[in-house]
């Protein structure tokens, strides 16, 4: 099973790209297969559903890339000893599944330029324009993860 | 030449804060305080806002802790319709309430307090988090992730959403609970109350090893304030207000909310953002007072659910005034706000579908109080004939501990910090103290834990002579 975590705050324009992607890919796979979680930010209580799945995708807005543009990267268990407390980070997330959980997927982030992190309820114009083209970058990432030879492995 | 020292910003703490120590010529503690260095506001913009915005408008001020905002501030609003809400409703509000509590004492206690009372607090900082707790014991980080998340569930089965939910209006709740919802949170219990129980016995056999800290964590005598109700149990929903001082001598009881400016006043000092309230009868600072769930256990006769009032006999064996016992009346609270969730889902009334009292405006000010997971939480309004908001006053929990923290803050310093030399066992029990309090002081302007910790010797002129960062 794949889980999508699509985050971000839903009150800061294109901060809810993470939400918009997440549920468009939810209207395209069964739940069996795909499993989507939305959430304003990422929380340690996230470490028990991501030890439960096979591959975990993080969907986020990004300041430093520009609008628009999709970076895909494998994500890391990391240590960061400041990040896990009521929010938290993809890399201490994926650790803290496998310390308390004893499993730990593979995982990777998309991460999507945004323009606007003001106050807003729609994203941005530019944004929204191209959220056609960022959905399909984030269902060919997902399909590819379905269809991998071997598929993925948890540690 | 005479020091100070500074630990800006205080970490795993809701906020921003800081901390400051005066050294005398000898390099000892002269002096020291806790530093509240942001403001909000949020008294000033509503105004001119419809009143029944309040409640949404208000629950905005914390991202840990809105549901408390947004029970006191409906209150309020109830008394501005001076309407009684339906009994379901008051039901529905109150499990509410104690789950916002169970989820905000489980991140208390296990993700911020954990790592020094399972590591020590010598334990070197990169170890003193809960992956050091899930590394050392996964079954207590195991434990408090899914205290947590049970009661994050329970505010989303009720209010829509975990964070800032809309359910509670004036006049009641916005929706009647379902019975899947009310089976869906009864399943969840039991397991909770595993938990607490695991932790409270795994905790009494930590707290020897803490005499130290007990003896120096803020063990002053204060008075302490909270809701009471009729049966002299634990009240987090609504009653009148009881004081007590540091001998458990009751010294004011059966206190109206509506009445507060007679008996509380805010005092204001100059190194802090952070108001002081005190009891006004004794004056400031002899009438200051603690709050929150070492208060509220000893202002009540007992907690009444038998699980947490069994815990409430063993916590009154010991002395009961220092503030590192904070922790323990946070998890005797865990357990109470479990058995008394699971007591009203069960009220044959629960799933009534008489949730909301509907009214115009009524009168021309409200008050409503609460008791939020850090302490008593007052919301008081008023408006104009319109129904906007022509002034607001909010007496927060954290507040109420201010002089408290502050005084705790140059104890813990005096007793630790010695010849202007520091290492992070003595800056942990400085923060440490605060930490025990358990102050929500961003209400959610800003993530905890993303900025180093940065210790300054400053000169009196200001000259930085040593820098330490974590």
């Amino acid at each position: 099973m794949i889980l999508v975590i699509g985050y971000g705050s839903t009150l800061r324009t294109d901060d809810a790209i993470g939400h918009v992607v997440a549920h468009a890919l939810d209207e395209r796979y069964s739940a069996s297969d795909v499993q989507i979680i939305t959430a304003a930010q990422l929380m340690p209580e996230h470490a028990a559903p991501i030890s439960r799945a096979d591959h975990v995708i993080f969907i986020d807005a990004n300041a430093e890339l520009p609008v628009g543009q999709v970076r895909i990267a494998p994500v890391a268990a990391a240590d960061s000893r400041a990040a896990l407390t009521h929010h938290a980070a993809p890399e201490s997330l994926l650790r803290s599944a496998g310390l308390l959980y004893g499993r730990r997927p593979s995982a990777q982030i998309i991460s999507i330029g945004a323009e606007s992190f003001a106050f807003g309820l729609s994203l941005s114009p530019t944004l929204r324009a191209q959220v056609p083209e960022i959905v399909a970058r984030a269902d060919a990432v997902v399909d590819a993860v379905l269809h991998a030879p071997g598929g993925t492995a948890a540690v | 030449m005479a020091q100070r020292i500074v630990i800006d910003p205080v970490t795993r703490i809701e906020g921003h804060a800081k901390i400051t120590i005066q050294l005398d010529d000898a390099g000892e503690v002269a002096d020291a305080h806790f530093h509240v260095t942001q403001v909000r506001g949020f008294e000033k913009f509503v105004e001119g806002r419809p009143f029944h915005e309040m409640p949404s408008l208000m629950a905005r001020i914390c991202g840990i802790c809105p549901v408390s905002h947004l029970v006191a501030s409906a209150k309020a609003c109830d008394e501005l319709l001076a309407v009684e809400i339906p009994e379901t409703a008051t039901k529905l509000r109150q499990i509410l309430n104690l789950a916002q509590m169970i989820q905000s004492h489980a991140l208390s206690f296990f993700y911020l307090s954990s790592p020094d009372l399972l590591l020590g607090m010598d334990e070197v900082p990169e170890k003193r988090s809960l992956f050091g707790v899930a590394e050392a014991d996964p079954v207590l980080a195991r434990d408090g992730v899914r205290l947590r998340q049970i009661g994050q569930t329970i505010i989303e089965l009720l209010g829509g959403k975990r964070i800032h939910p809309g359910w509670v209006v004036p006049g009641g709740v916005n929706a009647p609970l379902s019975e899947d919802a009310r089976d869906a949170m009864l399943a969840m219990i039991p397991e909770g109350l595993d938990i607490a129980r695991r932790t409270l016995e795994w905790y009494r056999t930590v707290l020897p090893y803490f005499e130290d800290e007990i003896a120096t964590f803020a063990n002053v005598k204060t008075l302490f304030m909270g809701l009471t109700n009729a049966e002299n149990t634990l009240e987090f929903y609504d009653g009148p207000v009881r004081i007590i001082n540091g001998t458990g001598e009751v010294i004011a009881d059966q206190l109206s909310a509506d009445h507060y400016t007679e008996f509380l006043q805010e005092a204001v000092e100059p190194w802090s953002f952070l108001k002081t309230p005190f009891y006004r009868p004794m004056g400031y600072p002899d009438g200051v007072y603690r709050v929150g769930p070492l208060a509220r256990l000893n202002i009540v006769g007992r907690c009444g659910t038998p699980r947490a009032d069994e815990y409430l006999g063993l916590f009154r064996e010991q002395d009961t005034q220092s503030s590192f016992h904070y922790h323990t009346a946070r998890l005797i609270e865990i357990m109470y706000g479990l058995e008394k969730v699971g007591m009203l889902l069960r009220e044959p009334d629960i799933l009534s579908k008489r949730t909301r009292a509907v009214a115009e405006p009524n009168r021309s000010w409200g008050v409503g109080i609460s008791e939020a997971p850090r302490g008593t939480l007052l919301h008081h309004y008023e408006i104009d004939d319109n129904g906007l908001i022509t002034r607001a006053n909010l007496i927060i929990a954290t507040g109420n501990n201010n002089y408290a923290m502050d005084r705790g803050v140059y104890e813990v310093a005096k007793r630790y910090v010695r010849g202007g030399s520091l290492n992070d066992g003595m800056l942990n029990r400085v923060e440490s103290i605060i930490r025990a309090f358990d102050p929500c002081l961003s209400c959610s302007t800003h993530a905890v834990g993303q900025m180093p910790m940065q210790v300054e010797l400053l000169t009196p002129n200001g000259e930085v002579v040593e820098v330490l960062k974590r």
